[in-house]
């Protein structure tokens, strides 16, 4: 089939000019999940030829009720170089690059995103979103974004300096809880799955470095303190428990531990229980499988004689899925407990053998560890007298699961294409006229898919509302004072005030503060190719703030010491200083989190939890050490 | 990994939080017809087999045109001539080995006249009742220009075969309309596109719309019970935080009582209340949090509106009647469910043992959750008994020779047991599921294509409504349905033909007219753009649309097969120029 064939029909519909400018335009595609997988085979089948993604995101079963250019064979493996072959097979002609990588990485940097005609976001969570945005604002490249959660999603573009940003509105935060309602006064069954995940789990199996929870919140006030020390108490009495790891003991002490003598404990404090009713301790004796007991008692395991426990359906998908929607009475958590727990000891240990600084860490859809916590949690619940949750859905919860499905990718997708037509029509579509897509879940009459207008850009985001600046330079040879000098020196950007200049929110230069700084190397104070710096330039003389992002290009035997480009100095946006003081606080979000969305996703976002589809973005690199 | 890779529960996970155990057995049970296998169509079964029907077929005679090539994601190159049927269905099989899939290579106009029953093997059909022409035709391969009966000797253009007239669309929705099986209808043309739902009867369980069902007004005795236990005065500090709002309300309720035994509250002067029985609204949040819910026990209590319909609907009425049809289920249920609320419930529904989160010691609230899930589990017992008693007086009646009025042959509705030639049975998870949903049930009985707007006595002004709009997307389902019109008498669409634009944007025109004449709607026109554009797009299936469009459609698939969330009412149209999608009851 000649070219021109595969093509008649959209120079027919949409026109020859569009069409030519769909083949010779180059996209980025961040993202190659439920989204992704959709968007490559639309771009594909709309005339676009040239394609490149990134995705570091390997392909589990999970996917494969909506990711359709996955299939079982392709489980584990790269879901960036899948979605390229799969869609080659359809496609051949088309030039398609496939990346398995962090988007974050140092080698995607301005130069390459300014190697796009647009940018389009199919991922899954707020950091890898928003740091897509400040590349995009940085490059000057439009950008397309996109999420699903359910039955709903959006779609809308973003272009500098014309449209808002993706961090013009502040992002709803992920739900935290006080130490206190986890550790000692749970009321609810999330309260349970917290500390089963985020305190049991990681207490016994987490690497042994593993920093607390972000979701329990530490900061010490209102009598936090005494509890965090508690906490800590009870930790190390966990720890000497941890040491018979291995032995039959092990899951009866853990057991003791945590359901009766720590219950006990706190009984102990009877202030604590005149206005509320008392937890009850569970007795081990009383709630264990005969087969349990013996195996505690005996050496090696005995299996299946007498009165054996029923165990989980391994197989069977109608049986599992029944026993997972079912809860479980106190004697089956027990056994699940027990169970559990001593095919995760086994694996703890033998991940430490290679790694004694390793540990196992919490996955959703890793059956032991689900099991561990929900039959953890049932049975704190119990003790509280909280109604206790299936499997299915102490998942959701623990897991921070947002529903997905293939209808809802497909019909972003198709919006997200129709975004890019009017972007690369040659006639140049009115901003206004690209329409911010919502789709929701229709009801009866209700609308199905909404437009909205696009927003104005926020003129207090920290985010946009800046100077993007890009500088080639050799960070072995160039200096910070270098930088200060791009920044004041009427040849480079020109710009009047006190300069400070800051590296993820850390400062490492003030004019009068960290002077000693300004004769190191980028290198010396990690600033390395790919990296960026948030400059703030406040003028008090004319009351104004402006800030400049300044994002850092390696270069070998460059003829000067560095060379500019992005903004200058004139194009920069100045805030009012009064005003930018008001708004310092709408700092863009760190974690992660979902958008806005009606009733139903509210409770899940309370837990944070991703969009579809997972990327996972590694935590917060190096944080800079000066020296 | 620790998993085997076998498991179904793990590979629709996702979408079991959607539609939960309920709605994924009802999939997979399900058998789904599409006619015409184009990329419209191969979109929406993609993405009902992902979720996993039970098996598909594709009714489709057409072969693979080069112009399947540049919008249908299922058909290669090499593919060119091959039973379009059979290279879209084996494609999708790929894709989940749960799946089966058929095809049938007839045309769907002959199965139609010579085997109707062919359709009454499914549970849902989707017609997608157009096919993107192949490339512009040249001078020498057009037919007879202006001929409206194209002479036997000129072939019928590939392009249209396998397409149902307007007439034939009327049969087919008749035929599956008299089984209530529903009938999706869907196009993408050009930068628009539609999606249509039409059913006889369908009942909506679980529509997802759970509103908060507290009982404020007339606590019931435990709910009382609970409420005087609690003596606010009594209480140190630190226990008043610790007050569920459900009890402060109702407290608040009985001071308002008390001291205006005549005059009920306003939403506003309880709220004012509750905020002056705090001690300290810094510490008190419970109070704040009570404030904020006053509304919800002012007023007096009355069944939602949806929910009444389907109370008061004359179904209900027939159950149990001596000579009548054997009821659905849902009607038996329904019917306990009126009875009780009239005859125990004092005007109350089943309540449904669910409690919101709120601001309260964990005793209180476990105390208060468990009370309302008694009352819930009363009720149910109730309506059980209810049930029982009615099924057990139908199956004593005399048996009707006819049999039920609505679905009255197989297939069964998806998700339901029922015996057809014997006695009528309610599972109890049915009724279940009924007492937890009692005030969101739905049902919606659309119309069929031929009986809507001015014909079936809609206000005749309704298509000019719409059309007063500027740019509204329902100018776009008059153009779909004028193409039609176009095509069953000139045998192609318009605009496919190189040098007939022209003349095609009169006889468009002229369609339009008719169709709105025929709608009452004199008066109004479609503005000559919208004609233009029409034409100029050559009726070409772009995949960005067809994605889209197939998406939504494949959406309300779902919701009609798992019998969850409310499916369209009944029209979505997509301006895809505009960006913008609209919803019309025709
Ligand atoms: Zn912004």
């Amino acid at each position: 089939m000649t070219d021109s064939g595969r093509l008649a029909h959209l120079e027919c519909a949409l026109s020859a000019d569009l069409t030519k400018t769909l083949g010779d335009a180059s996209i980025l595609m961040v993202g190659a999940g439920g989204i992704g997988c959709e968007l490559l085979k639309t771009l594909l089948l709309s005339g676009v030829k040239n394609i490149t993604v990134v995705d570091l995101d390997t392909i589990d079963l999970s996917n494969l009720n909506r990711q359709f250019l996955f299939q079982k064979q392709h489980i584990s493996k790269a879901k960036a170089h899948v979605a390229r072959e799969s869609a080659l097979r359809f496609n051949p002609e088309a030039n398609i690059v496939s990346h398995h990588a962090n988007i974050k990485d140092p080698q995607f940097d301005v130069a390459f995103f300014r190697g796009f005609t647009v940018v389009m976001n199919a991922l899954d969570n707020l950091e890898a979103r928003s740091y897509v945005n400040l590349m995009c604002l940085a490059a000057d490249r439009p950008l397309v974004e996109a999420g699903t959660t359910g039955f709903q999603g959006q779609s809308y573009v973003i272009k500098r300096r014309k449209t808002a940003c993706y961090d013009c509105l502040p992002k709803v935060l992920p739900k935290t809880y006080a130490v206190c309602t986890i550790r000692s006064t749970p009321s609810l069954p999330i309260h349970c799955i917290v500390w089963a995940k985020s305190y049991l789990f990681s207490q016994l199996f987490g690497p042994p470095s593993e920093s607390e929870d972000p979701v329990l919140d530490t900061r010490e006030d209102e009598g936090n303190a005494e509890e965090i020390s508690k906490l800590k108490d009870e930790s190390e009495a966990l720890k000497a428990i941890k040491d018979a790891m291995g032995t039959d003991k092990f899951p009866r002490m853990v057991f003791e531990k945590v359901f009766n003598t720590d219950v006990n404990r706190l009984l102990s404090m009877h202030d604590m229980w005149k206005s509320r009713k008392p937890p009850t301790p569970l007795v081990y004796d009383e709630l264990a499988s005969e087969e349990e007991k013996e195996t505690q008692t005996r050496k090696g395991r005995s299996k299946g004689k007498g009165k054996a426990q029923k165990n989980a359906p391994e197989s069977g998908d109608r049986e599992r899925l029944e026993w997972e929607q079912k809860v479980w009475s106190v004697e089956e958590s027990v056994g699940v407990f027990l169970k559990s727990l001593r095919v995760l000891a086994t694996r703890y240990q033998e991940v430490r053998k290679s790694d004694p600084e390793s540990g196992l860490s919490f996955d959703k859809d890793d059956d032991p560890v689900m099991d561990f916590v929900a039959a953890t949690a049932n049975l704190r619940a119990h003790v509280y007298g909280i109604p206790q949750q299936c499997r299915f859905n102490t998942k959701q919860m623990a897991g921070s699961i947002i529903p997905a499905v293939a209808t809802s990718n497909a019909i972003i997708a198709g919006v997200m294409v129709l975004h890019l037509f009017k972007l690369l029509t040659p006639s140049e579509v009115p901003l206004s006229g690209i329409k911010r897509a919502t789709l929701g879940t229709s009801t009866g009459r209700g609308t199905i898919l909404g437009a909205g207008s696009n927003e104005a850009p926020n003129p207090v985001c920290a985010v946009c509302n800046a100077g993007f600046v890009v500088v080639e330079t050799d960070v072995e040879k160039a200096k910070l004072k270098d930088i200060v000098e791009i920044v004041k020196g009427s040849d480079h950007l020109g710009l009047k005030g006190e300069v400070s200049i800051n590296h993820k929110n850390l400062l490492i230069y003030e004019d009068d503060d960290l002077e000693d700084n300004v004769d190191k190397t980028l290198q010396e104070v990690h600033i390395t190719h790919g990296k960026n710096l948030q400059i703030l330039v406040d003028d008090d003389d004319a009351g104004v703030k402006r800030t400049v992002y300044l994002f850092v290009l390696h270069r070998d035997n460059l003829p000067t010491l560095f060379t500019l480009s992005g903004d200058k100095g004139v194009d920069i946006p100045t805030v009012a200083s009064r005003v930018a003081e008001e708004s310092n606080n709408a700092k863009r979000p760190r974690e992660e989190g979902l958008e806005e969305r009606d009733e139903g996703t509210k409770r899940l976002r309370t837990d944070g939890g991703s969009h579809d589809d997972p990327i996972v973005i590694d935590e917060v690199e190096d944080t800079i050490e000066l020296d | 990994m620790s998993h085997p890779p076998d498991k179904k529960q793990q590979r629709y996970d996702r979408q079991l939080r959607l539609w939960g155990a309920h709605g994924q057995a009802a999939l997979e049970s399900s058998h789904v017809l599409l006619i015409n296998g184009n990329a419209t169509g191969a979109e929406i079964l993609k993405n009902l087999v992902l979720p996993g029907i039970a098996s598909f077929t594709i009714l489709d005679p057409s072969p693979v045109l080069p112009s399947d090539l540049g919008s249908n994601f299922f058909v290669d190159p090499e593919d060119i001539g091959k039973p379009r049927a059979k290279v879209v269905a084996e494609r999708l099989r790929e894709m989940n080995e749960d799946v089966a899939g058929e095809w049938v290579g007839e045309s769907p106009s002959t199965l139609l006249s010579t085997n109707p029953s062919f359709f009454l093997r499914f549970h849902l059909v989707v017609l997608c009742n157009h096919n993107s022409p192949g490339p512009s035709s040249s001078a020498s391969s057009t037919p007879p220009v202006g001929s409206s009966t194209p002479s036997p000797s000129t072939p019928t253009p590939q392009s249209t075969s396998g397409l149902l007239s307007e007439k034939e669309v009327a049969a087919l929705e008749d035929l599956l309309w008299e089984r209530n099986v529903p009938l999706v209808m869907v196009r993408s043309y050009g930068l628009a596109g539609m999606v249509r739902v039409g059913r006889k009867e369908h009942r909506v369980i679980d529509p997802h719309t759970p509103t908060p069902d507290l009982r404020l007004q007339t606590p019931f005795p435990a709910l009382q019970a609970l409420v005087d236990s609690v003596n606010l005065d009594a209480l140190d500090d630190h226990a008043r935080t610790g007050v569920p709002f459900v009890v402060i309300l109702c407290k608040a309720m009985e001071k308002w009582k008390k001291e205006n035994p005549t005059t009920p509250p306003t939403a506003s002067a309880l709220k004012k209340l509750v905020l002056a029985m705090s001690k300290d609204l810094n510490r008190e949040e419970n109070f704040v949090e009570a404030s904020g819910q006053a509304y919800r026990a002012c007023g007096k209590y009355e069944i939602p509106r949806t929910a009444r319909n389907v109370l008061e609907d004359p179904e209900c009425d027939k159950v149990g009647v001596v000579g009548a049809p054997p009821p659905h289920p849902f009607w038996i249920v329904a019917r306990a469910v009126r009875d009780f609320a009239r005859e125990e419930g004092a005007g109350y529904l089943p309540h449904p043992g669910s409690v919101p989160d709120m601001k309260a010691d964990t005793g209180k609230y476990v105390e208060l959750a468990t009370i309302y899930r008694q009352k819930h589990l009363s009720d149910l017992a109730s309506i059980r008994t209810r049930v029982a008693s009615v099924v057990s007086q139908i199956n004593s009646l005399p048996r009707s020779t006819s049999t039920s009025s609505i679905d009255s042959a197989p297939p069964p509705a998806v998700g339901e047991t029922r015996e057809w030639a014997g006695s009528v049975q309610v599972k109890d998870e049915e009724i279940e599921r009924w007492c937890k949903n009692a005030s969101q049930v739905v049902v919606k009985r659309y119309k069929r294509v031929k009986d809507e707007l001015g014909e079936a006595g809609v206000e005749a002004g309704e298509p000019a409504r719409h059309l007063s709009q500027p740019d509204s997307p329902f100018l776009h389902y008059v153009l779909l349905r004028a193409v039609d019109r176009f095509r069953d008498v000139h045998h192609r669409f318009p605009g496919v033909l190189a040098d007939e634009v022209e003349p095609d944007i009169r006889l468009l025109k002229k369609q339009v007219q008719e169709l709105l004449k025929g709608w009452g709607s004199q008066g109004v026109t479609v503005p000559d753009e919208y004609v233009h554009e029409t034409v100029r797009c050559g009726a070409a299936e772009l995949h960005a649309i067809a994605a889209l469009i197939g998406g939504i459609a494949s959406q309300e698939c779902i919701k009609l097969i798992t019998g969850q969330y409310v499916p369209v009412v009944d029209t979505f149209v997509f301006d895809g120029i505009k960006s913008v999608g609209g919803v019309y009851e025709l």
